[in-house]
């Protein structure tokens, strides 16, 4: 239900490995003498630093550059923490209608939501159930999570959500939906709602 | 960068590598903060913190074909190949695909929809099928996006065919729900008496 930084990481971890990996092997080749061959970079034997830092680091466009390297880098490290917290995404309000001087009609989409995970629950089977409506009122987007407990029939459940509550929710919205996203998960819990009992047994003669 | 565009995304995924990133993330951070405290330090007070005295020594004195630049340089490649790994390795899928019912697309579009039951769901739904099967005592189940397998303990002294039992009830439940594809069921028969 929740959406995480999945593409985002993958990209900054790919981008940050080939750059720690390029700076590595730049410093095997130059170590081992290889890199000064084939291009202008000091002999293997030479110091790596030459000069005196002291000077270079009294200057104060040095502090200056150094400052803004650390608070950039600083930001956008937790900028990436931050964005690693699963979010919602939720939709803004449901605009259903809108006719200038007559006025207008909102509605809340998690309003919408609780009308389906209460139906979803009376159904065979549901322990519990969990809804998300996005994108807008002519293009609404659902995702629902649905727990069922380990008896359950799921043929059956898809058949009751295809043929009452999705079609259900697009009547009260009066527009079909754009996307429909459902996530089957199970309990050992029993349903707390409805009429489904279920029995096993054999029976001798 | 998280969605914030109040659209889905789907619910069938490869992990989304949180912890290499929350690590880095960290270590990123520190290493901001550190540069800004010792610069604002200078800033304020003139001179460069005595923290500094360490690895000032230790670079004046480093030369390119030194055993610490060799170490830096094979440190910097190994960690460079393990962010790499992190980020194109897959990873397996958190969950498995279902098949839609035979009656659906009432007011959905045929390309829009997606069915999914994780892959600890399909687990569960294992374990208590083979629970059901007689002569098993106990059962727990592990599963994938591509194979479930059951480890089974019974108290028949003459395991049989228990094991074909076992797999073949299961595969069957996993076939009813409409797991496409069903994934291969194997199953590890223990005897205890």
């Amino acid at each position: 239900m929740r959406q995480t930084a999945g593409t985002l990481n993958r990209t900054l971890l790919a981008i940050l490995g080939i750059l720690v990996l390029a700076a590595g092997l730049a410093l095997l080749l130059q170590a081992s003498g290889i890199l000064p061959t084939l291009a202008n970079t000091p002999p293997a034997g030479r110091k790596v630093v030459s000069g005196d830092l002291h000077p270079f680091f009294s200057q104060p466009s040095a502090v200056s550059v150094l400052l803004v390297i650390g608070v950039l880098t600083a930001v956008l490290a937790l900028v990436w923490i931050i964005a690693q917290i699963p979010r919602k995404n939720p939709a803004d309000a449901y605009r259903l209608d809108d006719d200038g001087a007559q006025g207008r009609t909102i509605c809340d989409p998690s309003v919408l939501a609780t009308a389906v995970e209460n139906q979803v629950n009376t159904l065979p089977g549901v322990v519990g159930s969990s809804a998300m409506l996005r994108g807008t009122a002519e293009e609404p987007d659902l995702t629902l999570k649905v727990t069922v407990n380990d008896r359950a029939d799921v043929r059956e459940l898809l058949r009751h959500l295809e043929s009452s509550t999705l079609p259900d929710l697009s009547a009260a919205l009066e527009a079909p939906l754009q996307r429909r996203r459902l996530q089957i998960d199970v309990s050992g819990r029993t349903q707390s709602t409805g009429i489904v009992a279920h029995s096993t047994g054999v029976v001798l003669k | 960068m998280s969605r914030n565009d109040g659209q889905s995304t789907p619910l069938r995924r490869r992990p989304s590598r949180t912890v290499p990133a929350s690590i880095v993330g960290i270590l990123l951070l520190a290493a901001g903060v550190a540069l800004v405290w010792l610069t604002v330090a200078r800033l304020m007070d003139g001179t460069w913190s005595t923290l500094l005295q360490g690895p000032r020594d230790w670079l004046a004195v480093l030369a390119w074909n030194g055993p610490d630049v060799w170490g830096v340089g094979i440190a910097a490649v190994v960690v460079g190949l393990i962010l790499l790994l992190c980020a194109l390795i897959p990873g397996r899928f958190n969950a498995l695909t279902v098949r839609d019912a035979d009656d659906a697309g009432v007011g959905v579009r045929a390309n829009e929809r997606e069915t999914v039951m994780t892959s600890r769901a399909v687990a569960q739904v294992a374990k208590a099928q083979c629970a059901r099967i007689d002569g098993v005592r106990s059962a727990s189940a592990t599963a994938t996006d591509k194979r479930v397998h059951l480890s089974v303990k019974t108290s028949l002294r003459n395991t049989g065919d228990l094991s074909t039992r076992v797999t073949d009830g299961v595969r069957e439940r996993l076939n009813a729900i409409g797991l496409d594809p069903v994934p291969h069921v194997t199953a590890t028969v223990e005897s205890k008496r």
